[in-house]
């Protein structure tokens, strides 16, 4: 398995000038905000990447037929499916590293409380990411990359209507938003966290299931 | 005694309007195996099924003793495939995919890869593979397959579309492979020629089944053709008949036993045959 996650870790590089750049316009429209928000924004990216990157190796495994030659490897089925998964966890991983380093950075100056919120609001973030790729990964595996884009798109963009609607609800900023309802228990977090990695879980026994049926 | 590293038996693997049915064969050590059919006969269905990309509806297939499906990552550990095209991404150069396929495999053996790149005058580095052609491609499949110093080889299609001379140095190392009675290949493919050239046995499928799996130097030397005109085909005796085609101009039979046919049948013309025959005369002509 090993193998099949360097492959696609060396795909992520070769185009991290794609990255790179869709970072550098990113990082422009963060100028004018605040350094909470440019950690949160940083770390909201790196989640989008971890999302994303899953998608485009599909893609190029597509354009490959790469799948007809990994499954003449010696890896078994769920292995296949796993490294898409822990490749997507990798980045959330990294964005989680990253968000949070530049949280204790811009902590400086702020209160411990403001840098510890900032930390738990891009958990929380990564959550959402996690989520997202527990539902696109099924329907990447079932529907094939072209039909599974659209509908990704289509979840995020519904995702991110709710979350706009409910903000602009509340009048507060994303941030504020996720901490309001994570903090209505202490348990609310661990609760959230616990049903997202559930969730992820049976993502990937339904993925091995849809992929180890291919071509039946 | 020919150890065999590949049993097939009853084989069977059912699709809409398509059946592989009860397809049995064996691949011994030492030995080249010529695996030929129509488009769409099932040679691939059967090397996948194999390699257990997909499941199977029933036989069984075993692989150096073993069941592929229930030791299927330790079998393809010891298998090499070069499929008809190329299938790694193409913004890899050869010597990324030998970095990939040396975490996929126990045995691989970088050395051997970057001698084998070397002997078919592939760069390690600076070409990628979309900058290869088609007989590059196919070579650094070869080499991908060979590295993890596999006992058996499959080859589905591996050289078609390349040129005589590329083909030919395909067919060398092939042999060169086979040295011992450790190695063996089951070899699709549509150009019989490389297979009268380097194959042991070859194995006919047709719509599905095996038509006959036969020592390829008796199919060339002891089965032949009958060549007559419509009106002789009636003097022919049935057992002596394998397969007939009926042109406009000529009728040929094909015969298992090309010189007692030459002897019973002293005013027709009895002739040698090839594999592209063979096929031809059972794909499209009427088997008896």
């Amino acid at each position: 398995m090993k193998g099949i996650l360097y492959k696609d870790l060396l795909l992520a590089w070769k185009n991290m000038k794609y990255l790179l750049l869709a970072f550098a316009f990113f990082a422009l429209a963060l100028v004018s905000q605040s350094p909470q928000s440019r950690a949160m924004m940083v770390g909201m990216y790196l989640c989008l990447v971890g999302v994303l990157t899953p998608l485009y190796t599909f893609s190029y495994d597509r354009a490959a037929r790469w799948d007809v030659y990994a499954r003449s490897l010696p890896l078994k089925r769920w292995q296949i499916v796993l490294s898409k998964y822990l490749l997507g966890v990798l980045f959330f991983a990294c964005g989680l590293g990253l968000g949070g380093c530049l949280a204790v950075v811009v902590g400086f100056g702020s209160t411990a409380a403001q840098a510890g919120q900032l930390f738990a609001s891009l958990a929380g973030m990564i959550l959402v990411g996690l989520l997202i790729l527990s539902i696109e990964l099924p329907v990447f595996y079932r529907f094939g990359p072209e039909k599974a884009r659209l509908i990704i798109i289509l979840v995020i963009f519904m995702l991110a209507s709710l979350l706009g609607a409910s903000i602009s609800f509340r009048e507060t900023e994303g941030i504020d938003l996720l901490l309001f309802v994570l903090n209505q228990s202490p348990v609310l977090p661990f609760l959230f966290a616990g049903l997202i990695v559930f969730i992820g879980i049976g993502s990937f026994f339904l993925s091995v299931r849809i992929y180890s049926k291919r071509g039946e | 005694m020919e150890q065999e590293l590949l049993l097939v038996d009853g084989l069977t693997k059912r699709y809409g309007s398509f059946t592989l049915d009860q397809v049995s064969f064996s691949v011994p050590g030492g030995s080249i195996v010529g695996f030929i059919g129509e488009n769409g006969a099932g040679k691939t269905t059967t090397l996948r099924l194999i390699l257990d990309e997909i499941p199977r509806d029933g036989g069984r297939v075993s692989v150096f003793g073993r069941d592929n499906r229930e030791q299927g990552s330790e079998v393809r550990e010891e298998i090499g495939v070069v499929f008809d095209e190329c299938h790694f991404h193409e913004m890899f150069t050869p010597g990324e995919i030998g970095k990939i396929l040396s975490r996929c495999y126990r045995c691989w053996d970088g050395e051997l890869y970057r001698s084998l790149l070397s002997r078919f005058a592939l760069p390690e580095k600076g070409k990628r593979v979309k900058e290869l052609s088609r007989g590059m491609k196919m070579k650094l499949g070869i080499a991908a397959a060979l590295a993890h110093h596999p006992r058996l080889l499959l080859l589905d299609e591996a050289t078609s579309g390349l040129d005589p001379i590329v083909r030919d140095e395909m067919l060398e190392l092939l042999q060169e492979f086979v040295g011992d009675e450790e190695h063996a290949i089951l070899f699709s493919s549509h150009i019989t020629e490389d297979l009268e050239k380097v194959a042991d046995y070859i194995v006919f499928l047709h719509k599905g089944r095996v038509v006959f799996s036969e020592q390829k130097d008796t199919l060339l030397y002891d089965w032949g053709v009958i060549k007559c005109g419509q009106a002789d085909l009636s003097r022919i005796d049935r057992e002596d008949i394998a397969a007939v085609k009926s042109g406009a101009f000529e009728t040929r039979v094909l015969t298992k036993n090309r010189e007692a046919a030459a002897r019973k049948y002293r005013d027709l013309t009895v002739d040698h045959t090839s594999l592209e025959e063979i096929m031809v005369l059972y794909g499209r002509g009427e088997e008896q």
